[in-house]
């Protein structure tokens, strides 16, 4: 049962994936996008893991997906001339695609990092602990990796300060309202009999 | 795995019910069109310009803050979880990190950057 699902899931995340690079239209390939992660949010499900799962649909489905359709709108692009690229900007795709394939292997291959017990800590003595995913997380984030923890909230914070400080214009909005005013108004300030 | 069933189950009822109503509307229903009929009538006029067009960036603006609030709650779920035994040093460290995130939304407000004009 599960393994029938992986399949079923994992083939439409690749034909999704596909479909992200190739559709003409830029707002599909960001819809298409959102289906692959709906499916590797099951793809998570199936493998126990819970809260990724949830937190992929949470954040990427609920926020970051909203963003990349903001950028699609924003960006203006020319269906023609993006295709027109293609042949010129291949050569550089298939370096970087190799270098992160290399990457990905290198990385796989040798699975001892995640089984090398520097901290006292490792995954499989997570799982044998028998305890839910999430609450296994919530153990060891907060008090082992309490300093990736706070990094990670400085991060949020600089991420906020940042956004403001890029894109919010305090002289662009010069026409408001302001209700103190309106409401300090008297008839003789405005109507005037001669 | 199994309290997840409710859920596959109603997803294959979406798929069946939503691919259903198309493909019974595309056997069943009849099909006469004619050049008048595809036409753009009724509304009115051909597009003027591409839908695409640029929006304020205000929009953007409230999108990006409201990815962090959402990955600030994603760090407050396990915590909630495994809050008995935490500890007291779990504890603080939460209120650290919501202290930092605290003093953010302080600036934010403070800046005027959540007042929509």
């Amino acid at each position: 049962m599960t393994t029938t699902l992986f399949y079923i899931f994992s083939t439409v995340t690749i034909l999704s994936s596909f479909f992200v690079v190739f559709s003409s239209n830029p707002v599909h390939s960001v819809l298409f996008l959102i289906f692959s992660f709906f499916n590797v949010a099951v793809i998570f499900l199936l493998s126990d893991a819970e809260f990724i799962a949830m937190t992929l649909v949470i954040v990427y489905v609920g926020a970051v997906a909203v963003l990349f359709l903001f950028v699609v709108m924003m960006l203006n692009i020319n269906e023609v001339l993006v295709k027109e690229g293609f042949l010129k900007y291949f050569p550089l795709g298939l370096l970087l695609m190799s270098v992160f394939l290399t990457e990905l292997i290198v990385v796989f291959k040798d699975l001892e990092f995640i089984r090398g017990n520097n901290s006292g800590i490792s995954i499989s003595n997570l799982l044998d602990q028998g305890q839910e995913n999430t609450k296994s997380i919530g153990l060891f984030l907060y008090t082992d990796f309490f300093i990736i923890f706070q990094i990670s909230g400085y991060l949020l914070l600089v991420a906020m300060i940042g956004a403001i400080v890029l894109a919010y214009d305090n002289q662009l909005s010069v026409k408001s309202q302001s209700i103190l005013k309106q409401k300090q108004v008297k008839k003789d300030d405005i109507i005037k009999l001669k | 795995m199994t309290e997840y069933l409710p859920i596959l189950v109603f997803l294959i009822l979406a798929f069946g019910i939503s691919i259903g109503a198309i493909f019974s509307s595309l056997v069943v229903g009849e099909k006469n069109a004619y050049a008048d009929k595809n036409s753009t009538y009724e509304c009115g006029f051909d597009p003027f310009d591409d839908s695409r067009s640029r929006f304020e960036v205000k929009f953007y603006l409230v999108a990006i803050l409201f990815i962090i609030f959402d990955l600030e709650i994603i760090f407050l779920f396990p915590w909630a979880i495994a809050f008995k035994e935490l500890g007291l040093f779990g504890y603080t460290s939460m209120m650290f990190f919501l202290l930092v995130l605290t003093i953010g939304f302080v600036y934010e407000w403070m800046e005027g950057a959540l007042d929509w004009n």
